[in-house]
């Protein structure tokens, strides 16, 4: 049984533009102790998914529908309290993108990751804070820091305080959006191996959100390319980044520079479409080098050139 | 942002819209009240009791008797320079002065009086009759006077009336008491003595015997009151002959407990409310827009000066400081401006060095500060500039605050005598025991103008909000 | 920096504010001659005092006039009036400083005396009790009704509210007591027009106490009205800025009910800079409170500096500008302080 099957999943906003369609039509499987990268320009609708499946939505929501099954659970089916007594956070948790601003600035970061585990039943103060003092060590922080605030620690160490707040529940996903972005490159590292760690360990699923493709091969078993709210692309590492099927993801996998290459990393010409006014037919097709009459017509299906493997693009059409 | 946009983006919305035709009323108000009134408005005609010396006293306004039971009756004065008619005679000359008087009311005046200014006469000094008609057909004779004649030593031209002008009270007069009992003998066959007729002057002229034989009522319909002026040379002249009807309700907004006219002094109010919260504004926000580019763009030790002066400075509560300066310097209006402008800049200028602060490290002024432009003109072009609205913002925001610290300043008896604000007729209004006696007509309209001008500069800065913050902009 | 240095470094410039005040005042009574005549004006009160006790004993008119010279020649030595005025400076400023307030000219306390400083004291704490209830009640309400408003924050009754509420910055607080007057007093006649207590003042403890509660009622309604506006105002847009925080999504997303997160990730957060706004707004406050007072004839601080000016008693005026500077610069010290203690990022600036 698969770890999260989602279908069809669909998240529009309200904006003063017009209708957003930040996730249209998503669907993804997941296996357990699997980690997937997804990846894509800013704006494509990372987050978005992100906060679809943890259903932590804004306001101006225009339109949220599909299914998300997760551990054999219809989560569609729950209402939400019930989705937040039973699935938020206790079986699937997320670091949100921006840890800076995560945590709330009156308050020691100690208690912040203790909170959840004390609003359980039957957990008392010191067994928490015991809890949270081995998430630190886990995550290689020093003991001291959980007394305390925000802004007395470096933007590395509240990352690993949001990723130890996530695991305190000992959840069996784990939703990564940017962990790693605003970091350098050591702290990068540092994460990253502790990301690994994790799943090696624990056998935590992962799903890490990131622009940075090279990173996502690092971590992942899976990757998923999002372009403009859809999946355009998705299938093993192996597979998406040796065999790219769509042509936004081989633009995507020229940009990344590479050592032992002499080729100049290239831009993707063009700009990201406008999200409240895309264009028709396939969104990607103003600035692919391949589009053809069907492509500006037509929104394409997801075709599969392999088991592992999935493109959403009309040159897929017809073949095995 | 370009002025025409910031307006566009004022104008486009609510409180914008509403602030901005608030203002133009406010402003057109003013021009009206400085072009009709002399600048020493103050002095000449609001503390001048001669000026209001016909007037009733707490009269509420007229537009009252739509809420009382009892129409009463509505202060009118008649004017006039010129006579209506002229009946020539042989070597007289007969001059008409008429008043039509609609009496629509159902209580008999407070008083009426009669007055004349200014006459010169030739040869034998003019007679002067003052009779009345009555919507009942009556003639009644009120008054007649002989105008002094020439004193020893004089030759004509004479004139008489000059500085003070013939003022005859005629609810009080013994000759008009005279008048009015031979009226009642004649007209009603009514004999009342003469020291009961004191005091009824205006019942009886006004009114019909009720019938019990005893009081009067009141008689509506149209009457004419005629002053007749013989004189006995053509070039005698009358600058100008005055009937006031005394009422008990006056005018558009009644009148104090001097009889000053409220409508004219709240009028006045209008252009000098403006000045006080445009001046202060002004002052405060260039002193501050100055001192906070400065402290910014300059950093080091005059930025931590003026930092520190500021926060002192702007520390002080206001209202006990300008009591105290007011008090012993002098109750002045331009003090009060400058006091209040020297207390009211240091908070704005915090806020633009932190502006200026951060416009400082951007590319744009780092840019041209390496192709060696001068400090003071990065300061106007690339620092001012981005600043502007902000600055305008502050310094509409900024006149509410003033015009309300005069007004209460005034209004605890520290206003410039010389010129009437709204927060001094309160003032007076509340020193005179005008609240605790009910005269609402005179309490409440100068606040109520406090709060409608303080409220369009309120409006404003509502509306200048999306200008200043593109966040809000939508 | 630690707590004390920051602490300290605000008391130091609240210190000023307090010395800069005196100072102007000193120097503005000095510049002027102002103090020359006010203490001219002492000596020849006592002068003439002098000269009639003295009538009676002595009866020689040159040798009555030889000692009164002789006294005046000692007071003048005594007020140093025999300098400039900035030679009385230093001592003037330390006078003031140990609230040695001089004695009022014709102004008395309630019990006769003519010492400022008595007379100012038994005031002090009519207008603490008439601010500080007011303060709380506005407290309550700005505080309920503005993180009430928050929550519909967008909707057309916010924004309605909203506009009412920022306006009543645009009201002058003597004039709503005025209008108070006028209704309730003036034409339903339900609380009296001003005044702490009846005349004569009930002595049974209940009594009194509804007595005082029936005059304190529009006073304090007054100064609700003016101020609760901008509270809610302030709290409003306080908890708006907060509730939109990343950390407020985190704290839900980690399953908190909403209470407690309304509770300790909005309500706590914005605490301080609600506080700050309000600091801003203390010197305002106490504008209104002094003209408050004025309205309802209430008998504390404020009401005292009107019946000042009416009387042109110089030295109850100038010390009610030092003792009003002196109690915002407490009340300012004790919310920067409680500011510190709420706000963990500026313990260590
Ligand atoms: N609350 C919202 N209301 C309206 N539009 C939104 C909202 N949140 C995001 N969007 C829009 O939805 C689109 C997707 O946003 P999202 O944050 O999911 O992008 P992302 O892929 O996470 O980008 P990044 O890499 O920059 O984080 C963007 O066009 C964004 O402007
Ligand atoms: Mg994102």
């Amino acid at each position: 049984m698969a770890l999260l099957r989602v279908s069809d999943l669909r998240l529009y906003y309200a904006t003063v533009g017009g209708v957003l369609p930040a996730v249209d039509e998503v669907s993804l499987i997941m296996e357990g102790g699997e980690a997937l990268g997804v990846v894509g320009e800013s704006g494509a609708g990372k987050s978005s998914l992100a906060l679809a499946l943890m259903r932590t939505l804004p306001r101006n929501i225009a339109l949220y529908d599909g299914i998300i099954e997760f551990e054999g659970v219809d989560c569609s089916k729950l209402s939400d309290e019930e989705f937040r007594k039973r699935i938020r956070w206790q079986r699937i948790a997320m670091v949100f993108q921006g840890a800076m601003d995560s945590l709330n600035p009156v308050m020691r970061v100690g208690h912040q990751v203790a909170e959840p585990l004390l609003l359980q039943p039957g957990v008392s103060r010191e067994q928490a804070y015991a809890a949270v003092q081995r998430q630190l060590e886990l995550l290689l922080l020093p003991p001291e820091v959980f007394q305390r605030y925000p802004h007395e620690l470096s933007g590395g160490m509240r990352q690993r305080i949001m990723i130890a707040m996530a695991l305190i529940l000992s959840p069996k996903l784990v939703i990564l959006d940017e962990p790693t972005s605003a970091l350098d490159v050591i702290i990068q590292a540092q994460i990253m191996n502790v990301l690994k760690r994790l799943k090696g360990e624990l056998g935590l699923s992962i799903l890490f959100i990131t622009h940075d493709l090279a990173l996502a091969s690092d971590l992942c078993d899976a990757i998923a390319v999002m372009y403009a709210g859809e999946i355009i692309e998705q299938g093993g590492v192996e597979e998406v980044l040796t065999e790219p099927g769509h042509p936004y993801t081989q633009k995507l996998l020229a940009t990344v520079p590479r050592l032992k290459s002499e080729a100049i990393p290239e831009f993707i010409p063009g700009a990201p479409p406008d999200m409240t006014h895309l264009p028709q037919g396939c969104r990607f097709h103003p600035r692919c080098p391949h589009a053809f009459e069907r492509c500006r017509r037509e929104r394409p299906l997801p075709f599969r050139p392999n088991p592992r493997h999935q493109v959403r693009c009309w040159l897929w059409r017809g073949r095995p | 942002m370009r002025p025409q946009e910031a307006i566009r983006v004022l104008l486009s919305s609510g409180p914008g819209k509403a602030g901005i035709i608030f203002f133009l009323a406010l402003a057109a108000v003013s021009l009206y009240a400085i072009v009709a009134y002399p600048l020493d408005f103050g002095l000449r005609f609001w503390n001048n009791p001669a000026i209001w010396a016909d007037n009733p006293r707490n009269a509420p306004p007229a537009w009252s008797n739509t809420f009382t039971h009892l129409r009463r009756v509505e202060h009118t004065t008649f004017r006039a320079t010129e006579p209506a008619a002229v009946i020539p005679g042989a070597g007289v000359e007969t001059r008409l002065y008429t008043f039509d008087l609609d009496y629509r009311f159902e209580e008999s005046p407070a008083f009426t009086s009669f007055s004349l200014r200014h006459l010169t006469y030739y040869s034998r000094p003019p007679l002067i009759t003052l009779s009345l008609a009555r919507p009942d057909g009556r003639e009644m004779l009120l008054y007649r006077h002989a105008v002094r004649g020439p004193d020893p030593g004089e030759s004509p031209p004479v004139s008489r009336y000059v500085e003070a002008p013939l003022r005859v009270y005629l609810s009080g007069d013994d000759t008009v008491l005279w008048n009015i009992a031979d009226f009642l003998g004649r007209e009603f066959e009514m004999e009342l003595p003469l020291s009961q007729l004191r005091g009824m002057v205006d019942e009886i002229a006004f009114g019909i015997p009720g019938g019990d034989g005893q009081g009067f009522r009141v008689l509506p319909g149209d009457y004419t009151i005629t002053v007749a002026v013989k004189v006995y040379h053509p070039q005698d002249s009358i600058s100008e002959v005055v009937f006031v009807l005394g009422g008990s309700v006056y005018g558009l907004m009644g009148t104090d407990t001097l009889g000053r006219d409220l409508a004219v002094g709240l009028l006045f109010g209008f252009p000098i409310a403006l000045f006080i919260g445009l001046v202060t504004a002004l002052l405060a926000t260039t002193m501050g827009t100055l001192m906070g580019i400065l402290s910014g763009y300059q950093g080091g030790k005059t930025d931590i000066f003026i930092q520190r002066f500021c926060d002192v400075l702007g520390n002080i509560p206001l209202l006990p400081i300008l009591i105290f300066l007011i008090f012993v310097l002098g109750q002045k209006l331009m003090l009060v401006i400058l006091i209040l402008a020297a207390f009211g800049w240091p908070g704005l200028t915090i806020l633009i060095r932190s502006m200026v602060l951060q416009l400082r490290s951007g590319q744009l002024v780092e840019a041209t500060r390496a192709l060696g432009a001068s400090p003071w003109r990065i300061m106007l072009r690339h620092i001012f500039f981005q600043i502007a609205p902000f600055v305008l913002a502050q310094m509409i925001f900024f006149t509410p605050a003033a015009i309300l610290a005069e007004a209460g300043l005034s209004f605890l008896g520290l206003g410039d005598p010389s010129i009437p604000t709204w927060g001094q007729i309160l003032e007076f209004g509340f020193r005179t025991g005008a609240v605790y006696a009910g005269y609402w007509w005179w309490v409440l309209p100068p606040g109520l103008l406090i709060v409608l001008t303080a409220m369009t500069f309120v409006l404003l800065t509502l509306g200048m909000e999306p200008v200043v913050n593109p966040r809000l902009r939508s | 920096m630690s707590l004390a240095t920051t602490l300290a470094l605000r008391g130091f410039t609240l210190f000023c504010v307090l010395l800069v005040v005196l100072l102007l005042v000193v120097i503005t009574l000095g510049a002027t001659g102002f103090s020359d005549r006010m203490l001219q004006a002492t000596i020849s009160e006592e002068m003439r005092g002098l000269r009639q006790s003295l009538a009676q004993t002595i009866r020689d008119p040159d040798q009555l006039e030889q000692v009164l010279h002789s006294r005046h020649q000692q007071l003048i030595d005594y007020y140093h009036l025999d300098k400039p005025w900035y030679f009385r400076l230093p001592n003037t400023v330390s006078q003031v400083l140990t609230l040695d307030l001089g004695e009022a000219r014709t102004m008395r306390s309630f019990k006769g005396s003519s010492r400022v400083a008595d007379i100012v004291m038994e005031r002090l704490p009519n207008t603490i009790l008439l601010v500080t209830t007011a303060m709380l009640i506005t407290a309550v309400i700005g505080l309920l009704a503005g993180v009430r408003l928050a929550t519909r924050a967008g909707s057309r009754a916010d924004r309605v509210v909203s506009f009412f509420l920022a306006s009543s910055y645009a009201l002058p607080a003597w004039w709503v007591g005025i209008f108070l007057i006028l209704i309730f007093s003036f034409k339903f006649a339900l609380f009296p027009s001003g005044g702490m207590y009846s005349l004569p003042p009930p002595q049974e403890g209940m009594a009194r106490l509804l007595d005082l509660l029936r005059h304190a009622a529009l006073p304090i309604i007054t100064l609700v009205l003016v101020s609760f506006g901008v509270w809610t105002y302030v709290v409003r847009t306080m908890v708006l800025n907060t509730a939109q925080e990343p950390f407020v999504s985190v704290a839900r997303a980690k399953g908190l009910p909403e209470p407690l997160v309304r509770r300790r990730y909005i309500l706590r957060v914005a605490a301080p800079p609600i506080l700050t706004n309000l600091t801003l707004g203390l010197a305002g406050s106490i504008g209104g409170a002094i003209l408050t007072e004025t309205v309802f004839n209430w008998p504390g601080m404020g009401r005292l500096y009107y019946d000042a000016i009416m009387a042109a008693d110089e030295s109850i005026i100038i010390a009610l500008t030092f003792i009003f500077t002196l109690v915002y610069i407490i009340a300012r010290f004790i919310l920067e302080v409680s500011y510190i203690i709420l706000d963990p990022r500026i313990r260590y600036v």
